[in-house]
């Protein structure tokens, strides 16, 4: 490459630089390592610590490295006795300013600044120096970290990190001289400041100043701590963690981000500070049998007995139709293939379900019909960096996929990318947004053919992509050319100039992307709103290239590989139709077994209709917890009383659980080998960390054990052996092998053992061939605000809880944070209904109704109301309407009729 | 927002230009005679620059003031010319008499007392700054008359 030809000479050896480099990338690229403190790749260099000093020839005084752009032919020396004593003094002035303490410090070992000393000063100096006199001077202690001002070496990594990677800006140095140190100002504590508890700048830190707060409890020392690189088991980004095990505890004490990965440097609360429930005392660590309406510990030859002996009496009175099976996006790949397995083959129904029929049931539904494949086109990395324009619509992303709201706040940052946000809640990358709409609840497919609108009035649309792409193009048109725009931006209530130049700047960008959520699926018309989207990607040519694309994010770790394997009622892993004849003898070859059910089976909110008529008369629930996590609480609650054998796996005994005949205690992500698939389709590791407690197997084992008892007679040495199993029988994942997603996965389609993997999809040819359009009509909600429930409630997640609360509020520190709901209402209405913040309100729907503390701000649109469903204490869902999408059977979470009165 | 705490006039002088900000600073607690915080949250938000990076600046410049001055704003020079001349003696003395630590308000909001390391007008040591206004060979005595004269102004307004 022609920007390689710069060349300087180091140490006498030529070395080839780019034009941009300094000397510390040049030269730590050639592999010559140059010590430094205040240095970190992932940031804009700052030249604070003086360490990284090295003898440029022609140049007066040293030169810091980490600053100085390469000179063509500079003949550089990295180290030499000048260049030692210069570090030399500058470790020293720092050691004078810095607690020698180390003995009690937690980064003993692994302390750069200890590290550095030990190298450069002569040790009869050092026994003799005498460094600041340690104080228990704390200027942060909060839920998660402390920040120990007296052992600051004022690198400012820790300021740079809230700035530029985290972009929330808490930090800046207060004072000057010898006192300087980092502060979040004004007096304010770090969360005042708007610190979101990432714990980036404790990780960041290279001394003892800032530590989490529950390394403290160890008994090792830092050095000693196991490390295990996986999968972080919250939500759909799949950040890749490094647990930090103390062996001499077999506990968990810290989390670091695994750099070189889709997250690099970054995580977010839960993913660093949310594992505490792993060794929670709730855990359930034997069997349990409901016994005289108490739960019994049993053996597992006990619980398995009496599983087996239920289900076949049940199968033998009414058919294997009357059970079902709800598998997990929680759990691995692998767990979620031997659970459809253990349904279809072994069972022999397809009633097999999960929650992705309440997230993205209507993405999977509608754009498969509009591509011919149901997941995010594009890759995290290809949005941040190569989209010009992105479209935000129904997804929080900073609260819900932090790691990529920050990754797209970075790329607003630098300029490379513009927002347009469309959201009935002024989230917080609305203050990022060239463009913010607030539409209604609901009426999204009104705005969003508004935009198509406008294109093609404005023929602003890609001709030659549609020519060649796409088919049904002028359905679309003729559909559009009948509805007034005016009426369609009243429909969602917004400014007329604002869609106008939303859709002008999505469509007149070189590469545009659409990011959606929850916001767009949840609705009776999830489908539909999912098919206008594909619409306007289509129709300005976003599909297949880099930096466009329809990019639904998946909530949970593995709910892309829960639907990827099978745990859809009428498909078998990977997508292929349980009433295609092909597949039928496929898999009955391939399982060995005679007969497999030829009709899709039952979804989860039919299995509970069902189960409260008296249908579905036997569940197996692994790792879900419909109680909470399903619409219409209570009518879930009766179902659940009417099923008469209700098995349950999970860690702990969740309002779920509470309903089981049997328990079987599960194992968490640090306690199992496995894989999961994020959000862009990429299957990474998940590695055992910890042994477990109690007599916990693995849920994969539990399921072979299950598999076996119903004549299947297969055994797995290991879940590399059922990857192995997946790979022969699911052609999107016909390549994966644990060998081969060792480092950093592989994204599907991966057909084959060379194949390298898929970062975007539909690149020359649309899955199913053409992109179809499809003409697309407003619908309304399925309950619209009157006057006994005039208000519209939506519901969504907050950045420190997930789902259900089961994990995240068994967490010290997240419970402290964030211990109650705190429902959000409009001012406007508040002042209506003479509410403040801090009162406790009930809020009613048709369904059901709940107390809850309310939070009263400008953020939410007036006549909307805004509930989280992570608290069972005032759980959303007894509110939300369980109303269905006709085709994709998504309940309708996201809008539903209600009243608020005061307590 | 106090409609009194109106800065788009001072911003408007430097184009709502981030760049600028220590002088729009220096300018806006010339108006208000220090930097309240809903003054810098809306600087904060017109131009910006995070309360964070504001803060770093504002605690780096002794000139930046959080706190509304004092009615007399006494400013003890403590450069070298006035440290010879008896500087630590005079400010020991000003610290007695008002029951008042360097860098403290006195509560009823009528005195401040600061030091500054040097005004330059080292051939008046030991100098004393009152609301701006430099006092010269400064002793015990003087600044006796000195602080009664502000109490006399006192009684007399």
């Amino acid at each position: 490459m022609s920007e390689e030809k710069i060349s300087i000479i180091v140490d006498g050896q030529k070395i080839l630089c780019k034009k941009d480099d300094t000397y510390l990338s040049a030269i730590t690229r050639a592999g010559i390592e140059i010590p430094t403190l205040c240095h970190m790749e992932e940031l804009k260099p700052s030249g604070a610590c003086r360490i990284c000093v090295i003898e440029v020839e022609g140049a007066p005084n040293l030169v810091a490295a980490c600053v100085t752009p390469v000179r063509p032919n500079a003949v550089v020396t990295t180290y030499n006795e000048r260049i030692h004593r210069a570090r030399q003094t500058n470790i020293e002035l720092l050691l004078r300013s810095h607690p020698l303490n180390c003995i009690v410090c937690n980064k003993n070992g692994v302390c750069t600044l200890q590290k550095l000393a030990y190298q450069y000063v002569p040790k009869s100096r050092l026994s003799k120096l005498e460094g600041k006199k340690p104080t228990t001077d704390l200027v942060e202690v909060n839920e998660f970290f402390v920040l120990n001002y007296s052992a600051c070496i004022r690198c400012q990594l820790c300021v740079r990190v809230t700035d530029e990677i985290q972009v929330c800006n808490v930090l800046s140095m207060q004072d000057r001289g010898f006192d300087i140190y980092p502060s979040a100002g004004f007096g304010r504590s770090f969360e005042e400041a708007g610190c979101v508890a990432c714990g980036n700048c404790v990780e960041v830190c290279p001394v003892g100043a800032l530590v989490s707060k529950s390394i403290k409890t160890t008994k090792s020392r830092s050095y000693e701590l196991k490390k295990t690189v996986t999968t972080c088991t919250y939500c759909g980004v799949g950040c890749q963690l490094e647990l930090l095990v103390d062996p001499k505890q077999n506990r968990i004490v810290d989390v670091q981000s695994h750099r070189d990965s889709i997250n690099g440097l970054s995580l977010c609360v839960k993913g660093r500070y949310g594992w505490e429930y792993v060794h929670h005392h709730d855990r359930v660590n034997t069997p349990l049998i409901k016994k005289n309406g108490n739960f019994v510990e049993v053996s597992w030859e006990e619980a398995f007995d009496l599983i087996e002996k239920r289900f076949k009496e049940i199968i033998s009175e009414t058919g294997p139709d009357s059970l079902a099976f709800l598998t997990s996006a929680k759990c691995t790949n692998e767990e979620n293939y031997l659970m459809q397995k253990l349904s279809r083959a072994a069972i022999g129904t397809n009633n097999v379900d999960h929650c992705a029929r309440l997230c993205h049931a209507s993405t999977v539904t509608g754009l498969v019909k509009a591509f011919g494949s149901g997941a995010m086109t594009n890759s995290v990395s290809d949005l941040t960096n190569n989209a010009e324009v992105i479209f935000i619509i129904g997804s929080n992303t900073t609260e819900a996929h932090p790691v990529i709201g920050i990754k797209i706040k970075q790329a607003v940052r630098k300029g490379k990318t513009k927002l347009i946000v469309a959201d009935p809640r002024r989230i917080e990358l609305a203050d990022y947004a060239e463009i913010y709409m607030s539409q209604r609840p609901g009426s999204d497919v009104a705005l969003i053919n508004a935009m198509i609108k406008y294109i093609i009035d404005e023929e602003l649309y890609d001709k030659e992509f549609i020519e060649n792409r796409t088919e049904d193009f002028e359905k679309l048109k003729e559909k559009i050319s009948k509805i007034d725009f005016s009426s369609l931006c009243k429909i969602a209530n917004v400014d007329e100039e604002d869609v106008k130049k939303a859709a002008s700047l999505y469509a007149t960008a070189k590469t545009a992307a659409i990011v959606y959520a929850m916001g767009i699926t949840q609705h009776t018309t999830g489908t539909d709103n999912v098919l206008s989207l594909a619409n306007l990607a289509m129709l300005t040519g976003n599909v297949g290239k880099p930096g466009t694309g329809v990019n639904p994010l998946r909530g949970q770790n593995n709910v892309q590989g829960a639907c990827d394997l099978g745990g859809l009622p009428d498909v078998f892993p990977g997508y292929q139709k349980v009433t295609d004849e092909k597949n039928i003898k496929k898999f009955k070859e391939f399982w060995g077994v005679d007969k497999l059910d030829d009709k899709a089976g039952l979804t989860v909110v039919e299995i509970m209709n069902e189960a409260h008529k008296g249908n579905i008369r036997g569940i197996y629930i692994m790792g879900e917890n419909p109680v909470i996590s399903d619409p219409n609480i209570n009518h879930v609650r009766e179902a659940l009383e009417k099923v008469e054998f209700l098995v349950v796996q999970d860690l702990f005994i969740t309002e779920t659980a509470k309903y089981a005949d049997v328990i079987l205690p599960g194992q968490s992500f640090a306690e199992k080998d496995g894989t999961y698939t994020n959000t862009e389709r990429r299957v990474q590791r998940v590695r055992k960390a910890i042994e477990t407690d109690g007599s916990r197997l693995p849920d994969w084992k539990i399921l072979e054990i299950m598999l076996n008892r119903f004549g299947i007679e297969k055994h797995y040495n290991s879940p590399s052996e059922i990857m192995d199993e997946i790979a022969q029988v699911t052609p999107i994942y016909g390549g994966i092998s644990y060998k081969r997603v060792e480092n950093g996965g592989l994204q599907w389609p991966c057909p084959s053992d060379d194949h390298p993997g898929t970062p975007i999809l539909h690149k020359d040819k649309f899955s199913r061939g053409k992109g179809k359009f499809h003409a697309i009509d407003y619908l309304d909600p399925d309950e619209l605000p009157d006057d006994e429930y005039p208000l519209i409630l939506t519901t969504g997640r907050n950045l420190f809880h997930f789902h259900t609360g089961e994990m995240t509020r068994r967490v010290e520190g997240i419970h402290q944070r964030k211990p109650i709901e705190r429902s959000e209402i409009n001012v406007k209405d508040a002042k209506r209904l003479g509410i403040k913040t801090g009162d406790k309100v009930i809020i009613e729907s048709r369904r059901g109704k709940l107390l809850t503390e309310v939070k009263v701000t400008d953020k939410i649109k007036e006549g909307v109301v805004f509930m989280t469903f992570h608290f069972k204490e005032s759980a959303a869902n007894l509110l939300t309407n369980d109303a269905l999408d006709p085709l994709a059977k998504i309940p309708e979470l996201k809008v539903c009729a209600v009243k608020v009165t005061k307590e | 927002m106090n409609a009194d705490f109106n800065i788009d006039s001072i911003l408007a002088r430097y184009n709502f230009d981030s760049s600028a900000l220590i002088q729009i600073l220096s300018d806006a607690q010339d108006k208000y005679g220090y930097l309240p915080r809903e003054v810098l949250e809306d600087i904060s938000q017109k131009i910006e620059v995070p309360l964070s990076k504001m803060w770093g600046v504002i605690s780096f410049y002794a000139l930046f003031k959080l706190k509304p001055p004092a009615k007399y704003n006494i400013t003890v020079c403590q450069g070298t010319a006035c440290h010879v001349s008896g500087a630590k003696r005079n400010l020991d003395y000003i610290e007695s008499k008002l029951n008042l630590k360097a860098g403290e308000h006195s509560p009823d909001g009528k005195y401040s007392l600061e030091t500054v390391a040097c005004i330059g007008s080292c051939a008046l040591a030991p100098t004393i700054v009152i609301n701006g206004k430099v006092y010269g060979r400064n002793t015990v005595k003087t600044i006796d008359k000195l602080l009664s004269g502000l109490e006399e102004g006192e009684k007399n307004e």
